[in-house]
Formats: C-alpha cells, structure tokens, sequence
C-alpha cells in the first residue's frame, strides 16, 4: 500500500499535461508564460483505476434540497456536526477522511496522495471542480452522519453577514468551530459590504458564463481572506467547516445566475469544460471521474437543488442588442409614517402624482412573456433612512388582503427590500433608490397597468428563522417615497 | 480572474512607482499616467492589471478597488455602492502572478475619454470586517505593489 501511494505521488501531473489531452479552448486561462498553475490534478495510474462517474438519481425520490445555514433545525446541525467528528477519527490515509478531502483542495501536506491539490482557481473550472468536489463531499458527509437526509447549508452572506452562532460556538467538542479563523469573525462580527456589492456585479453585468466565472472569484477570495485563518489560504481551506457554508454558497450563486435568464447558459458547447476530467473520491472511498457534463443540472444529474421559489424555465434564447427599454414613472406615492409594528401600507390611490407618465398609463399593455423580452413593473423607494437594521429582511406585498397572512407563498408577495449598504457609509439616507422587481406579483395578481394606479403595498419586517421559529426584531427605517417604473420591453 | 496575455493587451495606462499601502492607513491613491501610444476604446475588454502584489499580514477585511476619473476629487471616503467600485482584490490566491480584474463594465460606466486619462486614479481602500459593535476592523497589514496597468484588448 504504501509503494502504491509513493508511486502514484511521485507521478502527480500538472494539469495543464491533463488539459493538454483533452484540447483546451480556455476563455480565462491562456496557455503561456502568465498562465497561473496552481493546480495537480490526478494521475493517469489514478485515472485508470477510478471508475467513471454515473448519475444514480432516483426518478422517484424527491431532490434533495441545500438549505440556508440560518434555517436548519438543532438536529440537523448536530447530523453535521456528527459527520464531520467521523470523518475527522479517520486517519489522513482513509480518502473519506476529514484530512484527505481538505487536502484534495490543497495542503502542505507532503508527499501528494492522489488527487490531492487539484482545486481549481483562476481557470474556467473555478465553479464545476468545486461543485464536483462538494457533491462527493456531501455524500461522504451524509454516509458519515447516519441521516439519510443531509445536505449541505449554505450561508447566505448577501442577507447575513455574520456567520452563523453554531460555527462560532468555542465549546469543546464542536466541530464546526476553527480557532484560527479572525477574532471578528469568532466574534460575530461581519463579512465587508463590499464582497456583497461584488457578487451582485458579477450577477448582474456578466453574460456569457466565463465571465461570471472569474467575475465571481474575486468577491469569492475576499469571503476566505476577510473569515482568516485556515479559510485564508487555498492550501488550508477547507479544513474549516465554514468552507462547505461559503462554496455551497458559491454554487448555489451559480445557479442563482443562471435563474436570472437573459442569455444566461452554461458552457455547454465548450468542449474543454464539458469533457475535462476530474478525480474524487464517494462515499466508499472509491476514486470516481467526473466531467463538467455530469454537472449542468443540479437536479436531474446529482439529485440536489437549493431552496429557490418554483421559477418558470428559461425556455428562450435571445439577441438582447435588438431589444431596448422605455422606462415610464407613471407614479408615485410620498409617505411620512414610520412602520408601525413592524409593517407599513402604501396607497397609490390616494395620493396620485400626475405626469406626462401617468398620462400613458391607462394605453399601456403589460407584457409578461416567457418566450421573449418582458414588461418588467418596478416599485423604486427613495429616501429610505435606517437607524436600525432588522435582524433580517423586509418583505414587499401587493394589494395584499386585509385577511389574509403575509407569506412569501401568497400571490402578493413581490419580493424584499435589499438594505445592505444602507449605514456602510451613509447614514442620512440611501442615495440611490432601492429597486424591488415586482412584476411576478403583478402577474400573479392578474393587474394591468391601468390597476396599479389603485395599488396597494405593504412592508412588513420579517425576522431571521433560527430553529425552525422566526426571531423577534427591532428595527428603525423610514421610506420616504415610492415609485412605480414600467420597463416596456421595444424591439429595436 | 480572467484572460489575461501580454502579448494580446497593449497598456493603455499605467502607475509610475511602487506602492506601498501602509497599516494605519485607510487608502491610498495611485495616478495612472496615459502611455498616449493607442487610444482607449469604450468597447473592448479592459483590464486592470496589478503586478508583484504582497501582503503582510492577510488582511482582517478587503481591499475594494476604484477607478477615480478626477484627480482633484477630495473624496476619503468610499462607497462600493458608487459607479467608482470596480471590485475587490482577490488575495486568496496570491502567488507571483499579476491580480487581474475586468474593469469593461466599469470602463462603459464611467464613459472615460481619452481626454480624461490624464485624471485617471486607482483608488485602494480598505474596508475591515465589521465588529458586533459595528465598528471595523482597522488596517492592519502592508500591501505592496509593484505596478499597476490599465490594459486592453489589441
């Protein structure tokens, strides 16, 4: 056995020898003297032992769902924690080890075993080698936990900042806690605003996929240095638990991505990331090759989904250049009262603005298409003042019934108010409007544009779910006007 | 993070010294001087290249970069809500390789002439974690650069 693993560290290949085989076409890495090779990847004697991966999805079991950290219950935290306390007895030779698969990542741990140090950064591989790596992860995790049903968390730092108290906990025995993370971190304190403005940049302005692949590196690498510590540097990274949390977030932005339409499609006509082959290792410790084929679909290929609302398909293609938008402010509501309870009511009806816009209003058509360009309807809140931020989010319905309890599943719901940067650096006030897309409500309700001059809105502050029970709130914020906006989607 | 090849880009500006960006300190402001050798277009892809970068320690934050457009801009304060914001500094993956950032959006959004290259800056701020108390994280480590290039696509 242990001839078996010196030969094969001693035969470890860069891999751009790997890449080599298979013809890479790289949109972000371009073969040369500034080339960034930081990775291995696995060996021809490990490709050949290992066993080409297979989907194994039960077409009747339902997917399983990677939910957000600060929504698990204390069982399932503690299945994690009981998962990683058996992957961390293993001894650093067992490839279902806590140590192997760290270092499959990368580590300083010499000589190499196979697979080890293959992660991939800086190249077109960035979001499918990690993907690969947490779906064997996951499975190894689940094995190790006893619970049939685990998955990985992610932790949504766009909604909350600071990690979650289970990781921080400094209680003997918790092994999700890493001492050598920052002191603010261990702390409670909070992730910079900025990485959140990054990855919002990276979802908004990138089309074309590799784009948005390295686009989201940075941002990514800010999340690892600013938790510190082993999370800082590529080769000691995933030894903390909070690895999993932020590339299963990463992954699931991925997605989130893709869910935004547009264009937005994965790489599937590049031969490189399709066909480029990795090595990792399942559940029972058997090397398994994988390819960026197998891992397009989430659901249908490796039984996982994250907990996104239901959405249509993007079931179009389009040549956005031949398309523009007129924006149109038909109206607009000035308010001076400050949420009461936690909840605020706007009404157009009462106190309507008239403008050339509003003049329009009643001769405009909404169309909300699913096989081409939509109408997009908008609410815009200006002059919004936080002196304190909820420990949480703020919910925005449409015409909500006066009976009926506000939930993200009703009709009415349209969305949340995104607060963050709000009090980075301006305390008096937002200086851009905060823009909530509302156009799924409006749909849903069945409105015209003719109705929204009758709307109604409601804000409702809603707390952080700990333990399956939402958390009690306080919060001081004062919106000072809204808008609606009709985006009418013009062939050019 | 992304395609970056010298001999595909040609420097449309660039920072004349080393720089060194000093704990204590919460930012710093780097003049890029145009080359005047190929004038810059608005649509192709632009990168800002940033050359033998260290830090000592890793930071308890990030670096968030800007594009400043006017020298005589006074500002001390930064926001990655601004149209300045280009992104923040990958040093996870530091090795002696250049840090490189696509900057094309930004590029467009500032609508940067030729004309106004003589005013260009790459501002570096630092913005630390954030305490419970809502205080931050001060500047705690010294960020060296080499050089730091404004590049486009030949």
């Amino acid at each position: 056995m242990k001839r078996t693993i010196t030969l094969l560290g001693s035969i470890l290949l860069a891999c751009t020898v790997l890449f080599s085989t298979v013809g890479l076409k790289n949109k972000n890495l371009v073969p040369g003297e500034n080339e960034i090779k930081l990775c291995y990847s696995s060996t021809s004697t490990v490709a050949e032992k290992a066993m080409p991966f297979e989907t194994s999805v039960d077409k009747v079991a339902a997917v399983m769902i990677r939910k957000n950290i600060y929504s698990l219950s204390d069982a399932e935290i503690n299945s994690i924690k009981a998962g990683i306390a058996a992957m961390k007895a293993l001894p650093i030779t067992n490839q279902t080890s806590w140590q192997y698969q760290a270092a499959i990542h990368g580590t300083f741990t010499t000589p190499n075993s196979p697979a080890w140090n293959s992660c991939q950064h800086g190249t077109q591989f960035f979001l499918s080698w990690h993907r690969m790596y947490l779906y064997f992860f996951e499975r190894i995790l689940r094995a190790k936990s006893g619970n049939p049903n685990l998955t990985l968390p992610y932790w949504d730092y766009q909604t909350n900042a600071a990690l979650h108290p289970a990781y921080r906990n400094s209680s003997t025995g918790n092994t999700l806690y890493d001492n050598t993370r920052n002191s603010s971190i261990n702390g409670g304190g909070s992730l910079p605003s900025s990485i959140m403005v990054a990855i919002d940049n990276a979802l908004n302005n990138n089309i074309p996929f590799f784009n948005f692949n390295s686009d989201l590196e940075g941002p990514h690498g800010s999340v690892h240095v600013s938790i510190g510590g082993n999370m800082g540097v590529v080769k000691t990274a995933a030894k903390d638990p909070v690895f999993w949390l932020h590339h299963a977030n990463i992954d699931r932005l991925w997605e989130k991505w893709l869910r935004k339409c547009g264009g937005r499609t994965n790489p599937t006509s590049d031969n490189a990331w399709m066909n480029t082959k990795f090595t990792f290792f399942d559940e029972n410790g058997h090397a398994v090759i994988m390819t960026g084929s197998q891992i397009v679909n989430t659901a249908t290929q490796l039984n996982y989904r994250y907990d996104f609302p239901p959405k249509l398909p993007c079931n179009f293609s389009l040549d956005i250049s031949k398309w523009n938008w007129k924006i149109l402010k038909p109206l607009r509501v000035v308010n001076t009262k400050p949420f009461d309870k936690s909840r605020l009511k706007l009404s157009f009806a009462k106190t309507p603005v008239i403008n050339d816009d509003f003049k329009l209003l009643n001769s405009q058509k909404l169309n909300f298409s699913t096989t081409g360009i939509s109408d997009k309807v908008m609410i815009e809140i200006d002059q919004v003042k936080v002196s304190k931020l909820p420990e949480g989010t703020i919910e925005v319905y449409l015409n909500l019934p006066a009976n009926e309890t506000p939930s993200v599943k009703s009709k009415s719901f349209a969305g949340v108010l995104n607060l963050f940067g709000i009090g980075e650096h301006d305390h008096h006030g937002k200086e851009t409007p905060i823009s909530v897309n509302v156009s799924s409500a409006v749909k849903n309700l069945g409105l015209g544009a003719s109705d929204l001059s009758k709307a109604e809105l409601t804000f409702i502050v809603r707390g952080n779910t700990l333990n399956g029970k939402e958390i009690k709130t306080e919060d001081n914020i004062q919106i000072g006007a809204v808008n609606f906006v009709i985006h009418k989607a013009q062939a050019q | 993070m992304c395609t970056y090849k010298t001999s595909d880009t040609v420097t449309i500006a660039q920072s004349q010294k080393a720089i060194t960006f000093q704990k204590g300190e919460k930012f710093c402001r780097i003049p890029l001087v145009f080359s005047g050798n190929s004038p810059l277009k608005t649509n192709i892809k632009s990168l800002l290249v940033f050359e033998q970068v260290t830090v000592d320690p890793l930071p308890e934050g990030v670096y968030e970069i800007y594009l400043v457009n006017n020298s005589k801009n006074e500002k001390k304060v930064f926001s990655a809500k601004s149209r300045d914001f280009i992104n923040v500094l990958d040093l996870y993956n530091l090795s002696d390789k250049p840090i490189v950032i696509n900057i094309s959006n930004s590029i467009q959004q500032l609508g940067l002439q030729n004309k106004s290259l003589s005013e260009l800056s790459v501002v570096i701020f630092f913005n630390g974690n954030v305490l419970p108390d809502k205080r931050k994280v001060r500047h705690n480590s010294k960020l060296s650069i080499g050089r730091i290039r404004l590049v486009q696509e030949c």
